[in-house]
């Protein structure tokens, strides 16, 4: 290959110049910002494994493994190189994070926020050219899927999520968008990979992957070379396999990461916020309770997430079961499916993980442009979240720590300002903007949903037409 | 896009995950220190050598001790959630022993750190075994400490450790069954000043009512400089000036009169270990993480029992990858003194692992 004649390739394609400006963007924020309080889990996790200790066996992390042992190569060789990470503590911080108590005191230093974020980079670029893929071969249309890179790559949730808040929620992006990807273009084994891998960064990735087996198991693409029983029960056989892969390479750490979660009373349901506990079921009182006591219908809910997750399979049969399905109905059918599990899984209260249906909005708004509507709602709600919770200036601390630019005390007040700020409707100020912009994300979801069902409904009509 | 093989990348994404996985479970050696002690009159000198695989900050410290420590010795984290946790949540306390479980294993533990139910705990006290119990809930359950019973201080004067994080010890006791409200603290169930004084704390704590605002002490103590020891909170800490005979400052030291965030007492042939206030939320400083790491730094390092006639000594290194070291540290003993803990350990700015915990007998 001639290394002039690619870089020539990349330097007129018509993405370059935003995608260029997109990573600057990226590399300023890198060293400077985080949400301060989850990046201790890694600071532990990654001390771990540098020393030959699981995340879990050491009880310091509620993460799938993938993260780790993605980083870890990388971690050895830079050790070995003699790069240091180190996290510093700062008491001082101690004024905020007794008000909010969700600001820790142990932070690490810029070179490991580059090196925490950088992976988070080349996933988030995959992910937009996947974007740019998907909306090209849905739309025939290069400008168009220009459009739907730039509506993923520029997207505040999107770098606010990786680079501000430092969460790694892209990686599992990437994996359910290529696993939808690769549905699309029937190979069902690459898929269930994906999806399998999607599963061991995040778990909900799994929860996703049942009603699309279910899906792959109903579906007959050509109906003149009429899809028999075998191959159907074939196809879904080898993406589930495909999710199996992932699970059994990792299988120790797996093991482990289960025997963590059903040993340690530290779950996802004993974190303060997130849209479905701040609207959906919401505890308006953020200071009286650690758990919302609604959360047990959350639960409950949870395990009927199988059943419910089918339905849309059972309505639009019709749909799934007609030869002219396409990418678009299975990105439609995936959107839902993704829609679902925030409406239902307890494990999907956090703000960040809107960004899992962002990249499949935006190829969906490509090509129906009433897509735009929740896209930008569910962004615009999922970043404003962010800053509600403790106030913009919370993920500033590097930047005060760690370089002269703003000063810790002066973060200090302004959060503590913030944090006890009184109310309109709730008794401090945070807790109505928490709840207004969790009201917001629950109505972007259930905008996605009744468009999702209008689109699959017009193509039932178009199909019976 | 045509030209991007999606196939490609993920099959990729798996022989890294293989790759990984692999050197990940083959054994490689970590940081290594080996120790000689030997003795020369009444000097206590102990060569060491230090291999760092990762970036190690350590140090190493000589501790003079009276008696043999805390070593292995059995640890149980009252959790009975049966009880109301008064000022605090099981889910903390919970937490503080996970994350306890954790800094001892790293530290080669040997003994059990378990849960204990109340009922657990007032058989165990019975037994006067020298344990370790940690109580973070707040009050003693009444099963074991109220008006009418007291287990703990026959168990501390034959030799029991109890760590403490909350309200001043033996100030408020709960009933099984029982649920916190507004007017708990004003039941009379609960023994109040007597039952401090019961404890012989009497003369250590300034009791006074919270008024929601967290005390902080912001001065180090040189304890608490040798040891990384970093919780900080006061508002029930023991007053440094009633430590200097029978205790220690192992915190930091602030407020009016000054108080520790962390002290030791000695009750009989035990002690009272006292954090100043609760365990407060997960990653905050105070919280479960580095009270915990705290919690191990004092069991483990034996510091408790340190003679208060002679002087610590210590060294600390800062190690890169692949860096080796070989040095000395000395230490002057005499005959009040029962043996001497070596301790080593890495710094919470260490990307290493490296803990040793030795008692080395005078004779």
């Amino acid at each position: 290959m001639n290394i002039r004649k690619i870089i020539g390739a990349l330097l007129k394609h018509d993405i370059f110049a935003y995608a260029l400006m997109g990573v600057v963007l990226r590399i300023v924020l890198m060293p400077f910002f985080i949400w301060p309080s989850d990046i201790v889990a890694q600071q532990f996790s990654l001390v771990g494994i540098l020393n030959h200790y699981d995340p879990y066996s050491l009880s310091v992390s509620m993460y799938p493994p993938f993260i780790y042992i993605l980083l870890y190569p990388f971690l050895l060789v830079a050790s070995r190189a003699g790069f240091a990470f180190r996290f510093y503590l700062f008491p001082v911080t101690f004024k905020a994070g007794m008000v909010t108590e969700m600001i820790t005191s142990s932070f690490g230093d810029p070179a490991f926020l580059v090196f925490w974020k950088v992976p988070l980079l080349v996933f988030d670029i995959f992910t937009g050219l996947l974007v740019y893929g998907l909306v090209k071969q849905l739309t025939t249309d290069t400008s168009k899927a220009k459009k739907g890179f730039i509506l993923w790559f520029f997207n505040p949730l999107v770098l606010i999520t990786s680079y501000v808040h430092g969460a790694f929620d892209v990686i599992a992006v990437f994996f359910i968008l290529l696993g939808i990807y690769f549905l699309s273009n029937e190979k069902y084994l690459l898929s269930g990979i994906s999806f399998g891998f999607g599963g061991i960064t995040k778990i909900s990735p799994f929860l996703i992957a049942i009603p699309l087996s279910a899906l792959v198991f109903l579906t007959s693409k050509n109906e003149s070379t009429r899809i028999f029983l075998r191959k159907r029960f074939a196809n879904t056989a080898a993406f589930l396999a495909g999710c199996a892969i992932p699970i059994l390479l990792s299988i120790f750490w797996n093991i482990n990461y289960y025997h963590s979660l059903t040993a340690s009373t530290l779950s996802e349901l004993s974190i303060n916020g997130g849209l479905n506990q701040w609207f959906f079921l919401a505890n308006p009182n953020l200071t009286s309770s650690v758990l919302s006591p609604n959360l047990n219908i959350l639960t409950d809910i949870f395990y009927l997430y199988p059943i419910i997750s089918l339905i849309p399979l059972l309505l639009f049969r019709k749909v799934f079961r007609n030869s002219k399905i396409n990418s678009y109905t299975i990105l439609l059918f995936s959107a839902l499916s993704l829609a679902i599990v925030y409406l239902v899984s307890p494990t999907t209260v956090q703000p960040q993980y809107i960004l899992w249906l962002i990249p499949v909005l935006a190829v969906i708004s490509l090509r129906n442009k009433s897509f735009y509507w929740p896209t930008a709602t569910l962004s615009l709600a999922a970043s404003a979240f962010f800053f509600s919770l403790q106030g913009p200036f919370a993920f500033m601390y590097p930047l005060a720590l760690f370089t002269p630019l703003y000063s810790v005390n002066k973060l200090n007040a302004a959060i503590i300002g913030y944090a006890n700020a009184p109310g309109v409707f709730c008794p401090l100020l945070r807790e109505d903007l928490c709840l207004t912009f969790g009201a917001v994300g629950f109505f972007g979801l259930m905008l996605t949903i009744l468009l999702i069902i209008n689109a699959l409904r017009k193509i039932d009509k178009d199909a019976e037409n | 896009m045509r030209r991007i093989k999606w196939e490609h990348i993920l099959i990729f994404i798996l022989v890294l995950t293989i790759f990984s996985e692999v050197i990940w479970h083959v054994p490689s050696s970590d940081s290594s220190l080996s120790l000689s002690v030997s003795k020369s009159g009444q000097k206590f000198i102990v060569n060491y050598s230090i291999h760092a695989n990762s970036m190690l900050d350590m140090k190493i410290l000589l501790i003079p001790v009276v008696e043999e420590s805390t070593f292995n010795m059995p640890i149980y984290v009252f959790y009975d959630p049966s009880y109301p946790a008064i000022g605090t949540s099981w889910d903390l306390v919970h937490m503080l022993w996970s994350n306890l479980q954790r800094e001892m294993f790293l530290r080669n533990f040997k003994g059990v750190i378990d849960l204990a139910s109340a009922k657990e705990m007032a058989d165990l006290m019975k037994s006067r075994e020298k344990d370790v119990f940690i109580i973070a809930s707040g009050s003693f359950p009444s099963n074991v400490f109220s008006k009418d019973i007291d287990l703990v201080k026959p168990w501390l004067e034959s030799g029991g450790t109890l760590v403490w994080f909350g309200w001043p010890p033996g100030y408020y006791t709960v009933n099984q069954g029982q649920v916190e409200n507004a007017t708990f603290c004003l039941l009379p169930q609960n023994p109040f000043g007597q039952g401090v004084d019961q404890l012989g704390l009497g003369d250590s704590v300034v009791i006074h009512p919270f008024n929601g605002t967290l005390e902080v002490a912001e001065d180090p103590s040189y304890l608490s400089n040798i040891l990384d020891i970093n919780y900080n909170l006061i508002q029930y800490g023991l007053l440094a000036s009633s430590l200097s005979q029978e205790g220690l400052v192992l915190g930091m030291t602030g407020g009016s009169p000054p108080k520790s965030s962390v002290s030791s007492i000695s009750v009989g042939r035990g002690k009272i270990i006292v954090f100043g206030f609760f365990v407060l939320g997960s990653y905050v400083l105070n919280g479960p993480e580095l009270s915990g790491r705290d919690v191990a730094q004092i069991l483990d390092s034996g510091i408790i029992y340190a003679s208060k006639s002679l002087i610590l000594v210590y060294e600390e290194h800062q190690l890169s990858a692949g860096e080796s070291l070989n040095d000395k540290i000395e230490l002057n003993t005499d005959s009040t003194i029962n043996g001497t803990v070596v301790y080593v350990y890495s710094t919470t700015t260490s990307n290493s692992y490296l803990f040793r915990s030795e008692f080395i007998p005078n004779s």
